[in-house]
């Protein structure tokens, strides 16, 4: 990961160096050649006492046969800093002497480059600048006296489940707050993964495992090899919702379809479609027929979402982290669900927060900090890219807030509207990703 | 499985991929035409003797070669020296827009993290060690990009002078239609990516122009490729926000300063994308 710059250099003309330009350099818009046998360059300083590396992302200027690399020498007035022989593209570095730097606001360099050749002695074209190197950016960076030790983790965040166990574990694990500090191991259902036991085994950190709840046999006799007698253990469901999505049901033209639909090409049945599969109509008259048949075969609404709030009810009592009455309580006016096993980013969030509260990963960083991370992380999080079509009748019954009649879906690497993905599930069209 | 009597081998960037996938889900080239793709970016010298040898080569009836200005690589002669000697070969242009992100130059960030962001904005890489709240910052971001903003006709031009030199290495010809479109319809998602409009145009041309297509059989082709493309979103797993500036002075006609753009596992907004883009924040997918 990006280690923090102190101050970021652009060259060119659209860049942040206009006024440290000195003598020898020819601007365009987004670099700048080093032309002639020597240029100078007034580096900006963020000033302070700290020691400094300057990295300089510079491209060389050869050609086969007339010149096979770029001779680059830095130097102040005190004397030489550092020289390099560059034949591609490279991010040079060199510190820069702390009593040049140590309390100034700029430093004096002095770049030498005795190799420079003209473009039109080696091509046919009207370009006679004395071109050297193509300077494109640059960086400082202070100078870190552990800049070689890799500290071990505090923690050890053990995550066990389904795809669900999966993006929490993506999520946990691009958190800046927690980055270096617990290390994230993702045990998937059926997939012992004996190379994570010895790092765990040998950790000093705590070691926390997120489990989900209804895992197989094998799954839960990994993890209780692996996690230590004592660890906080915390248990969390992986919510269904099938009350917008009235319709489900197998259909039998879902098969895998190998190297194209591996688990199928439409994976969510829809029993209404799948009985009008094969009418011969046209295609307005097919969707005229879909929806006066799903009109009439609505089942009951509410008893649907009774039923998946007594799930999770039921699901609340075996969890550490609790769903029910935040999706009831939230279901209407935020989207909580791409499709019935597929939780958005604001259902992850209430989640992860639960699984945070109170467990030793906390003591990484502060609260407000995870949060503010986690916020911004999840902002227009899409999941896995497969969003099923709600019913318009249904929306219209639930009344969801967020829901627009024109809503589009995205189904891999299409958006749908609900009557264009219902058309390709009656017809079985193929898809592409 | 029984092996493909003929395939069409696609020798491009990242395009080609999309040329590919569409190929492969054409139903009713299934089982009867292959679709293979050289990454004309990636490809290494051990790719030659690993991955494209004979066996590779053996079925390539076609090869569907995307053009380069300048003279060929030495992968380029490679692929040349081991196609069947009866291959057609049916040469066409890649889409770029350098014109519609002007400031993708450089970042210091890339030299460490090529991946992260890969689209370069030069006046937000400039921003990234500032200590300021995100609104301020944003402000700033719009201050300095509008006010260094270069002229864009200049930078179309030179698009369209690009685009001329490669369709007249090609069989098929890009400048005139994207031209006529680029202000009407969203065609790119970068620099080089490009939406499903321009997969479906080139789908369609290349088809044409092959001659082991049966003409007879081309409506139907053309109709499988606007039903797997008509909702498809093209490459857009990576799509830079236009600046609302950039789509102001170029007349960008289908710009919504409210859309969101997908980056991988997410959708922004343009304020949203530049942010995260100044701060080189994590994302997720």
């Amino acid at each position: 990961m990006q280690e923090r710059f102190d101050a970021a250099f652009l060259f060119g003309q659209l860049g942040n160096l206009a006024d440290a330009l000195g003598e020898g350099w020819s601007v365009e818009d987004n670099y700048a050649w080093a032309i002639g046998d020597e240029s100078r360059l007034t580096l900006p300083l963020p000033g302070g006492r700290a020691r400094y590396r300057l990295r300089l992302t510079v491209r060389p200027w050869v050609h086969p046969g007339r010149c096979e690399a770029q001779r680059l020498e830095f130097a102040t007035s005190a004397g030489p800093l550092a020289s390099f022989n560059l034949d591609r593209q490279t991010t040079i570095e060199l510190a820069l002497p702390p009593e040049q730097t140590s309390g100034r606001r700029d430093i004096a360099l002095i770049l030498r480059h005795p190799d420079a050749f003209r473009p039109s002695d080696v091509k046919p074209i009207n370009d006679r600048r004395l071109l050297s190197l193509c300077f494109m950016s640059g960086a400082l960076q202070r100078e870190r006296e552990d800049a070689n030790s890799v500290a071990a983790p505090d923690c050890h965040l053990i995550i066990a489940g389904d795809d669900q166990a999966t993006q929490i574990a993506e999520i946990i694990g691009r958190l800046p707050a927690l980055r270096r500090r617990v290390r994230c191991h993702l045990v998937a259902a059926g997939q012992p993964n004996g190379a994570m036991l010895r790092q765990v085994d040998a950790a000093s950190g705590a070691v926390v495992c997120w489990q989900q709840v209804g895992m197989d046999a094998a799954t839960r006799s990994t993890l209780r090899h692996i996690v230590p007698a004592g660890s906080d253990v915390r248990r969390f469901p992986a919510p269904r919702l099938n009350a917008l999505w009235p319709f489900q049901a197998p259909d039998n033209r879902l098969l895998p379809e190998s190297g194209r639909y591996s688990g199928g090409r439409y994976p969510f049945g829809d029993r209404i479609g799948a009985s009008l599969a094969n009418l011969p109509f046209p295609d307005d008259v097919l969707l005229l027929a879909y929806h006066n048949m799903a009109e009439k075969e609505l089942p009951d609404l509410g008893a649907g979402l009774a039923g998946d709030a007594a799930a999770w009810r039921k699901l609340d009592e075996s969890c550490d982290v609790t769903i029910a009455d935040f999706i009831l309580d939230n279901l209407l006016h935020q989207r909580l669900f791409f499709a019935p096993p597929s939780p958005t980013g604001a259902l992850l969030r209430h989640m992860i927060l639960q699984l945070l509260a109170g467990s030793p990963l906390q003591q990484c960083c502060d609260q407000a900090t995870l949060t503010q991370e986690l916020d911004f992380l999840l902002t227009g999080y899409l999941g896995r890219r497969v969003e099923l079509p709600i019913h318009p009748l249904v929306a219209r019954h639930f009344r969801l807030g967020w829901w627009q009649p024109d809503m589009r879906y995205r189904w891999h690497g299409n958006r749908f509207t609900y009557d264009e993905y219902a058309l390709y599930y009656l017809r079985w069209m193929p898809w592409r990703r | 499985m029984a092996t493909l009597a003929r395939s069409i081998l696609i020798y491009a960037n990242c395009q080609g991929e999309e040329l590919q996938q569409t190929g492969c889900a054409m139903p009713s080239l299934a089982g009867r035409l292959g679709f293979k793709w050289i990454p004309l970016h990636l490809v290494t010298g051990d790719d030659w003797s690993r991955r494209y040898g004979q066996d590779f080569m053996a079925d390539v009836a076609v090869l569907w070669e995307q053009v380069e200005t300048g003279p060929p690589s030495e992968h380029r002669e490679e692929l040349h020296r081991r196609l069947p000697g009866d291959c057609q070969i049916v040469r066409f242009p890649p889409f770029s827009a350098l014109c519609l992100w002007p400031f993708a130059g450089n970042d210091p960030r890339l030299a460490d993290d090529p991946a992260r962001y890969p689209w370069s904005d030069s006046v937000a890489a400039s921003l990234a060690t500032e200590d300021l709240p995100d609104e301020a910052l944003f402000q700033r971001y719009l201050a300095i990009s509008t006010e260094r903003m270069p002229d864009l006709e200049r930078r179309l031009r030179l698009d369209i002078a690009r685009w001329r030199a490669s369709d007249a290495a090609s069989d098929i010809r890009l400048t005139a239609w994207v031209e006529q479109r680029f202000r009407r319809i969203k065609l790119f998602h970068t620099a080089g990516h490009v939406t499903a409009a321009a997969i479906t145009f080139l789908m369609r041309q290349l088809l044409q122009r092959t001659a082991l297509i049966p003409r007879a059989s081309l409506v139907t082709l053309h109709d499988e490729i606007d039903m797997l493309l008509r909702h498809h979103e093209g490459q857009d797993f990576e799509s830079v926000p236009l600046h609302p500036l950039v789509a102001e002075r170029l007349g960008l006609q289908f710009h919504d300063p409210n859309a969101l753009y997908r980056w991988h596992g997410h959708q922004w907004s343009f304020r949203e994308y530049i942010l995260r883009y100044i701060h080189w924040a994590p994302y997720l997918g």
